[in-house]
C-alpha cells in the first residue's frame, strides 16, 4: 500500500465523517424548523377550539338564564292569577297552574341548587379563562420552538450551513399594537 | 521506540477533551447565572429556573430514616478487611513473600424512589416531575453501625460479605416535604390541567433539582471548569514530558516542543472559549427575544380575555336584577296570601294544599337567594383581572432580568470581546410610560 493510497484513504475517511456530520446538522435544522411549524399549527388548534366552544357555552348559559327567568315569571303570573281569581272554577284552574309552575321552579332549583344562573356564569368565566390560558401556553410553546430553532441557526458552526441552505429566522409571537393596551372594564 | 509518539498525541487529545469538558462546565455556569428566577405563576413553556418549597399530597417514605419525602436515595456498604500474601522479587533477584492488609467496602444494598411534587413560592405552585433530573438531596443519615444496631439487619440484607468486619455504612439522602429547593429545567404543558410542569426533556440544557442554593451550584460548576482545565493541561504536559524524557530531547528541542505544546493548548483554549462564549451569548439573546415574545402572549391573552369576562359579569348582573324583581313580586304575593288566609278559610282542594306544602321550600329558596347576588362573580372578575396583570408583570420582569443579564454579558470582560467579534447588540429594557408611573387615583 503506497503512501499516496493511505493519504487518499485518510482523506476519504475525513470527507465521509465531515459529510455525515454536516448531514446530521442539516437534518437537525430541518427537524427544528418542522417543530416550529407544528407548534404554530398547535396555536390554530387551540384557536379553533375557542371558536367552536365559546359561542356554544355562551348560548348554553343564556339558555339557562332564560329558562330560569321564564320559570320565575310563570310562578309570579300564576300566583297573581290565583289570588285575583274569585269564581271557584277559575281559582281551581289558577291553583292548578300555580302548582305546575312551582313544581317546575323547584325542579330547576333542585337540578341547579340554590336557583342560580350565577353558577353557570361563574363556570363560563372559568372555561373562558382556561381556554385563553391554553392558547397562551400554546403560544409560549410556539415561542419556545421558534427560539430553539432560531438559536440553532445562529450558533457556530450551524450558522454557516443555515446561510447556505436558506434557513431563515422564524418570527416570534407578536400582538398587534392596538391590542397591547389594557382593555377598559366598565359597567 | 518510534511508536511511543502516540503517547503524547493521545495525551494531547485527552487534554483537548478535558478542555471541552471544562468549557462545558463554564457554559453551564453561565446558563445558571444568566437564567433569571421565575415565579411559579410566571412559569412559561421553555427553560425556567425556580426557587420554592416542596409540597406533596402523597409523599414517599424514605427507606432508612422513614421521613416523609418526595425523593430519596439510600445505600448500605459493608466493610471488609483481608490479609493477602504475595510473592515478589527483591532488588537482589531473590523471591520473597510478604503480607499486606487490604480493606474496603462493598455496597450490599441500595435503592431510591421519586414522586412528582409541587414547588410553591409566594405566587403559586408548579408541578415538578423529578424523573430524569440530576437530583441532589440533603443527607438525612450517614452512620456506621455494628450488628447489634437495629438498622444493621433491619434495613440491611442478611448474611455478610467475605472477610466482613461486621460494620456497615448506612447512607441516605432525601428531599423532604417543606424543603427549600432550586430547580432548573424545562417547562411544558401539563396533560391533566391547564398549567405548566417541569419535566425531563431531551432538549434541556440541564435538569437540576437541588437542595443547594443557586450560588453554590454555580460555584461548583466554576470549580469543575478549572479542575477539568488543570487536569487536561497536566495530562497533555505530563505525557509530553514523559515522551521528551524517553526520547532524550536536546535543550533546543525541549524548548521548541514545550512552546509548541503551550501554543497549541492556548490556541485550542482561545478558539474553544470564543466558540462557547459566542454560542452561549447568542443563545441568551434568543432567550431575551423569547422573553419579549412571551410578554406579547400575555398582552394578547389580556386583550382577548378581559372584555369577555366583563361581558359575562354584566350579563349576570342583568339576570340577577330580573330574578330579584321576580322574587320581590313573589314575596309581596305571599304576604298578600297569608293575610288573605288569616281573614277566611281556604277552599279545601287538594291543589292549593300542595301549593301550601311547596311554599316553605319556596320561601327557603327565596331566602337563600339574596346572598348569591352577582358579587361572587364580581369578586371572581377582580381576581382574574389581577391574575392577568400579575402574569403580564411577571413576563415583563423576566424579560427585564434576562435582557439585563444579556446586556451585562456584552459589557463584561472578557465576554465583550467575543460579543464584539459576533457584532451582538444590546436589547432595550421595558420601561413604563411617564404617566403610568404616577400613583393611581381611585374614584368610586
Amino acid at each position: 500500500m503506497g503512501p499516496l493510497l493511505v493519504a487518499l484513504l485518510i482523506l476519504l475517511g475525513v470527507a465521509l465523517v465531515v459529510g455525515l456530520w454536516l448531514m446530521g446538522l442539516y437534518n437537525g435544522l430541518v427537524r427544528l424548523r418542522q417543530a416550529v411549524k407544528n407548534a404554530f399549527a398547535n396555536i390554530d388548534v387551540q384557536l379553533k377550539r375557542r371558536h367552536d366552544l365559546i359561542p356554544n357555552l355562551v348560548n348554553t348559559v343564556k339558555g339557562y338564564a332564560a329558562h330560569e327567568k321564564d320559570t320565575l315569571e310563570r310562578v309570579v303570573n300564576a300566583r297573581a292569577r290565583a289570588t285575583s281569581a274569585t269564581a271557584p272554577a277559575d281559582k281551581l284552574k289558577a291553583e292548578g297552574e300555580l302548582t305546575q309552575a312551582l313544581g317546575r321552579l323547584l325542579m330547576v332549583a333542585e337540578s341547579y341548587p340554590e336557583l342560580k344562573a350565577n353558577t353557570n356564569f361563574l363556570q363560563l368565566q372559568g372555561e373562558l379563562t382556561q381556554t385563553e390560558d391554553k392558547i397562551a401556553y400554546t403560544r409560549q410553546g410556539y415561542n419556545d420552538s421558534a427560539t430553539a430553532y432560531n438559536t440553532a441557526i445562529k450558533v457556530f458552526p450551524a450558522v454557516l450551513l443555515a446561510g447556505m441552505f436558506g434557513f431563515g429566522e422564524e418570527p416570534l409571537f407578536e400582538t398587534p399594537a392596538a391590542e397591547r393596551e389594557a382593555p377598559k372594564v366598565s359597567f | 521506540m518510534a511508536h511511543e509518539i502516540w503517547v503524547p498525541v493521545v495525551g494531547g487529545a485527552l487534554g483537548i477533551g478535558c478542555l471541552l469538558l471544562s468549557l462545558r462546565s463554564d457554559r453551564r455556569r453561565r446558563f445558571i447565572d444568566d437564567t433569571p428566577t421565575s415565579k411559579a405563576r410566571g412559569v412559561f413553556i421553555g427553560d425556567v429556573e425556580l426557587k420554592g418549597v416542596v409540597e406533596c399530597e402523597r409523599p414517599l417514605t424514605s427507606h432508612l430514616v422513614e421521613t416523609s419525602c418526595v425523593w430519596y436515595s439510600w445505600s448500605v456498604a459493608e466493610h471488609w478487611r483481608r490479609v493477602v500474601r504475595e510473592t515478589y522479587t527483591d532488588e537482589k533477584g531473590r523471591t520473597r513473600t510478604r503480607t499486606r492488609v487490604e480493606t474496603g467496602t462493598t455496597t450490599v444494598a441500595s435503592g431510591g424512589a421519586a414522586t412528582p411534587f409541587f414547588l410553591r413560592d409566594d405566587t403559586g405552585a408548579v408541578l415538578v416531575r423529578p424523573q430524569g433530573a440530576d437530583v441532589e438531596g440533603a443527607v438525612v443519615l450517614s452512620t456506621t453501625v455494628t450488628p447489634g444496631h437495629p438498622l444493621y439487619y433491619g434495613k440491611g440484607p442478611p448474611g455478610a460479605v467475605i472477610h466482613s468486619t461486621y460494620q456497615r455504612d448506612f447512607l441516605e439522602s432525601a428531599i423532604n416535604v417543606g424543603q427549600a429547593l432550586y430547580v432548573l429545567g424545562r417547562a411544558r404543558e401539563r396533560q391533566d390541567a391547564v398549567a405548566p410542569e417541569i419535566a425531563d426533556d431531551k432538549r434541556a440544557q440541564m435538569y437540576i433539582i437541588s437542595v443547594r442554593g443557586e450560588a453554590e451550584i454555580s460555584r461548583s460548576h466554576a470549580l469543575g471548569c478549572w479542575l477539568w482545565f488543570a487536569f487536561g493541561l497536566s495530562l497533555a504536559g505530563g505525557t509530553f514530558a514523559w515522551y521528551e524524557q524517553t526520547e532524550q530531547f536536546t535543550p533546543a528541542e525541549q524548548l521548541l516542543g514545550y512552546s509548541a505544546l503551550a501554543a497549541g493548548f492556548l490556541a485550542a483554549l482561545v478558539f474553544g472559549w470564543a466558540w462557547m462564549v459566542h454560542n452561549s451569548i447568542v443563545g441568551l439573546r434568543q432567550r431575551v427575544r423569547q422573553g419579549f415574545g412571551n410578554i406579547e402572549v400575555q398582552l394578547k391573552r389580556r386583550h382577548d380575555l378581559v372584555p369577555a369576562l366583563a361581558a359575562i359579569v354584566a350579563g349576570l348582573g342583568q339576570h340577577e336584577r330580573m330574578v330579584q324583581e321576580s322574587l320581590a313580586a313573589l314575596r309581596a304575593q305571599a304576604d298578600l296570601r297569608s293575610s288573605a288566609a288569616a281573614s277566611g278559610p281556604e277552599p279545601a282542594h287538594t291543589a292549593p294544599a300542595r301549593v301550601e306544602a311547596l311554599a316553605p321550600r319556596l320561601v327557603a329558596l327565596r331566602e337563600a337567594h339574596p346572598r348569591l347576588i352577582a358579587d361572587e362573580a364580581f369578586l371572581e372578575l377582580q381576581r382574574r383581572l389581577s391574575d392577568t396583570e400579575t402574569r403580564i408583570a411577571l413576563a415583563r420582569a423576566y424579560y427585564n432580568d434576562i435582557a439585563s443579564a444579556y446586556n451585562a454579558r456584552l459589557l463584561v470582560l472578557p465576554d465583550r470581546w467575543a460579543a464584539a467579534l459576533s457584532g451582538l447588540r444590546p436589547e432595550p429594557l421595558f420601561v413604563a410610560e411617564g404617566f403610568e408611573r404616577a400613583s393611581v387615583e381611585v374614584e368610586l
